[in-house]
């Protein structure tokens, strides 16, 4: 069962707002008249209130700054959608003495239902958001930075202008139908030409909006995108699940993490379910994750040769599947960073340890070969075949979507991890068993407080991954534009709600929002050349300049693979998937790693433990995935 | 014979709660570091190697809170570094048959314990102890 998104309630409204204008000018009774024009009344009013949110939080500012003409226009265009509701309720009111049998033709039923659904979108969009008693809006979901983003705001504006002119259309044919009538309707026509009068006029001002034209297609992929925020029920595990449950499983528990993230960032004092094996265990899950992912990835772009799929993807899901093994090797040096240490509660108690493990037995279960999988030696099964995997086109892209919500959810849920971590380290509530340090003698209190140059390396690690895990959704995001996954909402929410937008949302600050975490835009590099030439012909789409970030990348890819082809000697291995096992994805030269997303990794590689003198005990040097292959 | 081979041989002849708390710390710092080199081997077994290695760390973190666990020697650098297991020593079902003599070991020395610190102590390294078992044996064979 899929849940209804504010697309369909929008489209379902515009549908039946356009047979209800092609009934209103049928000849009919004045009393049934008077129903239509007061149901289409409401109507105006249901528009009318989702104009009021989208100028909600902008309070004066738009009266003392020319750089909020975009709200201006609304607040105006609200305000001649109210004039034109009380013209419609007016020219309503004149046929209501008029006693009438029920209307054989379903028009007011179909407004009725367009005003239903109208109502049920905004109901849709409030749940999004809570409001204090000052009525200023918190958001309430990952979604609400989305739907306030300048990109959904234009569209949804747009949106607003269309099923205005529609009811303009409409509120036409009932006026045609008015003045065919033989009854004495009073002032009926003159209401209705004003109530049309202002449904034009607030047309006009939404359509005359700076942001009119500014509406890319991401926007309305977004605005129609955009689901009720409920926590989807938790998928338990059954075995065995075919590939499309083990893909919407994992969906379902990504979206759960979501939540969690956003619920439980800044907890961590003031909660005691937070506890240092919780820590251990998610930042286990989540290098164990990443390495499902990276086999899965390099299984899909294998797989991407023999389809009939865009070649350009394979060489995006190599770079994904490159950052899905850093992403492994920064959550192995968090354990090791967190050595002994722990917290003053113990137990696996903390939130989204259910739900990463189902996620994680799922992203198992389609990585290898065996539907029973878990993480216990004794359902050990080699790495499923990738044409078994992935034997079409559509179940590539079902698998990939799934492994592109995972990371998202993983990479939001590390950023509120980091958030409590340092939270807890700065509170200095971390603590070591003394009788653990060396040549300590046993006191009665058996715990002590963690050294603080201890807990500095293990921040220090926390952000470094938690960078990785971000770096391997926004490598996941090209990657799902170029196959047009359906997780490309993902990419296109990440770029409408990132850093330096004039995001009109109050309370919580996007740093505190783990919810689309942006890419360390610090670590950004230079452009690519593809990216420049676009940047030199003022392509501001964010949809294309993200695709030519990618290409930049891939080229850069195939660059470095025909490099390491020529210096190899002939009986050296030549397909890609063995050249990917023989070189060193993480070494500081692969062309990959300081390309697309960012090098974000790289520059916190320095920091460590296993480079730093303060490593508690790091991992291997070379990546995990390396040698065990 | 190797460090899991003394380790599981000293296990197995300890004596009294305090002995067992110790040979039991020492066996946990073994396999932490076994499972973390086993992490680098084959691909399948990752997962249960990064979670067993995680299990042991709670033991021993467990078992340090333990009163009855004998004082270290002043010159003894300290568990993590006392134990420097052999890198080649991963293998799983040597690594699980450890795992579950602890599990016994300190079931065992758990009932016995009369202070409730230790009692708690023994149960929760026994219970991490099982879980390491249960990731990294093989079903036994019918």
């Amino acid at each position: 069962m899929t849940t209804a998104t504010l697309g369909d309630l929008l489209l379902t409204a515009a549908d039946h707002l356009t047979t209800a204008t092609q009934r209103s000018r049928h000849q009919r009774e004045p009393g049934h008249l008077a129903s239509a024009i007061s149901e289409t009344a409401r109507a105006v009013g249901a528009l009318r209130r989702y104009l009021t949110n989208v100028i909600t939080d902008s309070g004066i500012q738009p009266y003392l700054s020319t750089g909020n003409a975009t709200i201006y226009a609304a607040i105006h265009a609200r305000e001649a959608l109210q004039t034109a509701a009380e013209h419609l309720i007016t020219a309503g009111k004149a046929f209501h003495h008029l006693k009438t049998t029920p209307d054989p033709d379903p028009l007011t039923p179909d407004i009725a239902t367009a005003t239903g659904h109208l109502t049920a979108g905004h109901d849709l969009l409030r749940t999004h958001f809570t409001a204090d008693i000052d009525g200023i809006r918190t958001p309430a979901s990952r979604w609400s930075a989305v739907i306030t983003s300048p990109p959904v705001t234009s569209a949804l504006l747009q949106e607003i202008s269309r099923q205005t002119a529609q009811l303009w259309q409409l509120t036409a044919g009932l006026s045609q139908a008015v003045t065919g009538t033989s009854a004495l309707y009073g002032i009926a026509p003159n209401e209705l030409d004003h109530a049309k009068h202002w449904l034009r006029r607030a047309q006009d001002l939404l359509d005359q909006a700076p942001s009119h034209n500014q509406a890319h297609f991401h926007g309305h992929l977004l605005l129609h995108a955009v689901p009720v925020n409920r926590m989807p029920a938790p998928q338990p595990l059954t075995a065995p699940e075919p590939l499309t449950d083990l893909c919407h499983g994992i969906t379902v528990s990504a979206g759960r993490l979501h939540a969690i993230a956003r619920a439980s960032a800044g907890l961590a004092l003031s909660s005691p379910l937070f506890t240092a094996e919780s820590w251990r265990w998610t930042v286990n899950a989540r290098a164990v994750a990443a390495d499902l992912s990276e086999i899965l990835l390099r299984s899909l772009a294998q797989r991407v040769q023999a389809l009939p799929v865009d070649p350009f993807a394979r060489r995006l899901l190599t770079a994904a599947a490159e950052a899905a093994a850093n992403t492994c090797e920064r959550w192995r040096h968090v354990t090791a960073a967190w050595g002994k240490m722990t917290t003053s509660t113990t137990g696996l108690t903390a939130p989204g340890v259910a739900d990463s493990t189902d996620l994680l037995i799922r992203l198992g279960r389609l990585a290898f070969d065996n539907q029973h999988w878990t993480p216990a030696r004794e359902r050990q099964a080699p790495v499923r075949d990738p044409a078994g995997l992935a034997p079409g086109p559509a179940q590539l892209v079902t698998v990939f979507a799934a492994v592109h919500q995972a990371a998202d959810a993983l990479a939001s849920l590390a950023a509120a991890d980091e958030q409590n971590v340092a939270a807890v380290i700065a509170a200095r509530q971390i603590y070591l068993p003394v009788r653990l340090l060396s040549g300590r003698k046993y006191t009665p209190r058996p715990y002590g407080r963690a050294p603080v140059k201890d807990t500095a390396v293990l921040l220090k690690t926390y952000t470094s991954a938690a960078a990785a895990s971000t770096e391997l959704a926004v490598a996941l995001d090209a990657a799902s534009l170029v196959l047009d996954a359906p997780s490309k909402l993902i990419a296109t929410a990440r770029i409408a709600t990132r850093h330096g937008q004039d995001i009109t949302e109050t309370g919580q600050a996007p740093e505190l929002n783990p919810a689309w975490p942006p890419p360390p835009a610090r670590y950004r590099l230079p452009r690519g050349p593809v990216e420049q030439q676009l940047h030199q012909l003022n392509i501001d789409n964010d949809i294309l300049l993200l695709r030519a970030q990618a290409i930049d990348t891939a080229a850069q890819h195939l660059i470095a693979e025909a490099q390491t082809e020529t210096s190899q000697p002939k009986n050296t291995p030549s397909s890609s998937a063995e050249l990917q096992r023989k070189k060193k994805p993480n070494s500081r030269q692969t062309p990959a790693a300081q390309s697309f997303p960012s090098s974000a990794g790289q520059q916190a590689s320095s920091r460590s433990p296993a480079a730093s003198s303060q490593a508690p005990r790091a991992p291997a040097a070379h990546r995990p995935a390396q040698a065990r292959r | 014979m190797n460090q899991i081979s003394t380790a599981h041989q000293q296990l197995k002849q300890a004596d009294g709660l305090g002995q067992v708390l110790a040979l039991s710390l020492q066996a946990f710092g073994l396999l932490e570091g076994a499972c973390q080199d086993g992490q680098d081997g084959s691909r399948e077994l990752f997962a249960a190697y990064a979670f067993a290695a995680s299990a042991a760390t709670e033991a021993q973190i467990a078992i340090a809170a333990a009163p009855s666990l004998s004082d270290p020697d002043p010159a003894w650098p300290g568990p993590a570094q006392s134990v420097q297991h052999d890198k080649k020593e991963t293998d799983p079902d040597a690594l699980a048959g450890l795992a579950a003599l602890l599990h016994a070991r300190l079931t065992d020395a758990g009932r016995q314990a009369r202070d409730a610190d230790d009692h708690a102590a023994c149960a929760e390294a026994a219970q991490q102890a099982h879980l390491i078992s249960r990731l990294l044996a093989l079903p036994p064979r019918p």
